[in-house]
């Protein structure tokens, strides 16, 4: 039995994959990094919360759905957001290209980086990493190998799996897809 | 909105923590359950951090783990088997339920007599026995039961994987009257118009159909295609080729070449709102490429694109014609 769910499965299937692209349009229609990254987080926790997230049929579409109708209420809400902040014609139409080579190219190179990741870790944290994942070794006889507590091999685990996700989160500024040109970023700095 | 950065950190941090007490099997999973349906923070953190842990374990198996394992390192001493990192290793327990699951591969352990079924689109994996793993394939059935220390299988409807490690105990396939005995290794099965498709990816196997009467033996990268009243033609597979054969284990449907009649035939195993050619002038389109069982958008991009092809999704089907 896995511990994740259907819906987690799913998930991780079907929107996840994407996040280049959620990212990339989320910029498009927010002010900064952050904005987008969050929109994109919000956008996930509704799509966890979705009751009937087995109807979606297009689950990427309806991701790029839901990012949108998150700016257009912040839009709404919030007399903060300067409406020329946001191209309106671009959030009124949702026309979603489908992955595109670079999304491809960038799910390798994301796969190549995390092994550049493990690399960087503290030496017992890799050690460990690496004997638990590309040795395919089980925690107790990493234990053993090691000489040290099953309990200590866990935290090594755990905090080798923190760094990683640390910097994974670090690494989706480096999109060159998602990073506006200075340009652009010039451009929204003089519309303020 | 979102969380601060501080609270994500925190999130994350709690939802690395779960992952490694269930890998190490120290984990409560009431406790788990609680802390997962409190936020749903929680529960992204958790997806995350098992994908991490899955992408690492797809970097092992696809053999760009050992590559930069500097051999002075890596701990790894004359009793490990080198194979481990050559091929998707067997798991079990608690480890390896969150390691498949994090690939959309549900694992249940089996006891007696047993019976299995996927939906079209469904994958799943189950441990038959002592170091067998089966997985099936969308849309097939299977039925099984241990006796005397082996294990019997019944391929009923589609395609498995069969999968039996060092040590596994012995087991054997039977389907339309034809006998599939596996030493240690890896097989594919499928059940195609009465006829079963084997095709021994690692190790090998054996066949017997009624036909035939004597057993033949089918090596590593050879496969056969036999019925009750058939006997066994053996032919050797590419590397490509048994790539394409696993493929749908990953999750991909795997083309090289094929005309589109049976690259559509091929898809629509796993779609369950099928692809329909309705323009018999674009059946000699031929194609190739990997592309997602689950999501057919890149395929149906490709015909688009490269070939022109026109789709036009419907509410219970997407059909293909020329533009």
């Amino acid at each position: 039995m896995s511990w994740l769910r259907p819906v987690d499965i799913w998930f991780s299937e079907q929107v996840l994959p994407h996040e280049a692209h959620y990212l990339r349009t989320a910029r498009r229609w927010s002010r900064g990094r952050d904005e987008a990254l969050d929109l994109v987080q919000e956008a996930y926790l509704k799509l966890l919360l979705h009751d009937d997230w087995r109807a979606i049929r297009d689950p990427r579409r309806y991701t790029v759905t839901t990012i949108r109708n998150l700016v257009l209420q912040r839009i709404r809400r919030s007399r903060i957001v300067a409406i020329t902040d946001i191209p309106a014609h671009d959030v009124a139409d949702i026309y979603d290209e489908g992955p595109s080579v670079f999304d491809i190219v960038a799910g390798r190179e994301a796969l190549l980086g995390l092994l550049d990741d493990v690399e960087r870790l503290a030496p017992v944290c890799r050690r460990v990493i690496r004997m638990r994942k590309f040795e395919d070794l089980p925690p107790r006889e990493i234990a053993r190998r090691l000489g040290i507590s099953l309990s200590t091999v866990e935290t090594h685990l755990a905090r080798g799996m923190r760094q990683l996700m640390q910097m994974r989160r670090a690494a989706f500024p480096a999109d060159p897809a998602f990073r506006p040109s200075k340009d652009d970023e010039d451009e929204r700095l003089a519309s303020r | 909105m979102g969380k601060t950065v501080n609270d994500q950190d925190r999130i994350d941090a709690e939802a690395v923590d779960w992952l490694a007490a269930i890998d190490c099997g120290t984990a409560d999973r009431a406790a788990f359950e609680r802390w997962r349906r409190d936020d749903p923070a929680h529960a992204l953190a958790f997806i995350r951090a098992s994908q991490i842990g899955r992408s690492l374990d797809l970097l092992r198996d696809a053999g760009l783990a050992e590559r930069r394992m500097p051999s002075a390192e890596n701990n790894r001493s004359a009793d490990t088997p080198r194979s481990i990192n050559r091929r998707r290793a067997l798991k079990f327990g608690a480890a390896g339920a969150f390691v498949l699951g994090a690939a959309g591969v549900g694992l249940s352990v089996a006891a007696a007599a047993q019976d299995a079924q996927t939906a079209v689109g469904e994958r799943r994996r189950i441990v038959v026995g002592r170091g067998v793993v089966v997985d099936l394939n969308t849309n097939s059935h299977i039925r099984w039961h241990q006796r005397g220390g082996s294990v019997d299988i019944r391929l009923l409807k589609g395609e498995v994987l069969l999968e039996r490690e060092p040590g596994g105990i012995p087991c054997s396939i039977q389907c339309q009257g034809v006998q599939i005995e596996s030493a240690v290794g890896r097989l594919d099965a499928r059940l195609r118009d009465h006829r079963v498709e084997v095709a021994v990816l690692h190790g090998e196997a054996t066949v017997r159909s009624p036909a035939a009467g004597d057993v033949t033996r089918v090596a590593s990268l050879q496969r056969t295609a036999l019925a009750a009243d058939t006997r066994p033609v053996l032919s050797d597979m590419t590397r490509i080729e048994a790539a394409a054969t696993q493929a749908w284990q990953r999750g991909e449907v795997q083309f090289d070449g094929e005309n589109l009649p049976d690259a559509v035939a091929e898809y629509n195993r796993y779609l369950s709102r099928p692809l329909v050619i309705e323009d018999r002038s674009i059946d000699r389109i031929r194609l190739g490429g990997r592309f997602s069982t689950s999501d057919p958008s890149d395929f149906l991009k490709a015909l688009s694109v490269i070939y022109g092809v026109r789709v036009n999704e419907t509410a219970d089907s997407i059909r293909l014609s020329r533009a």
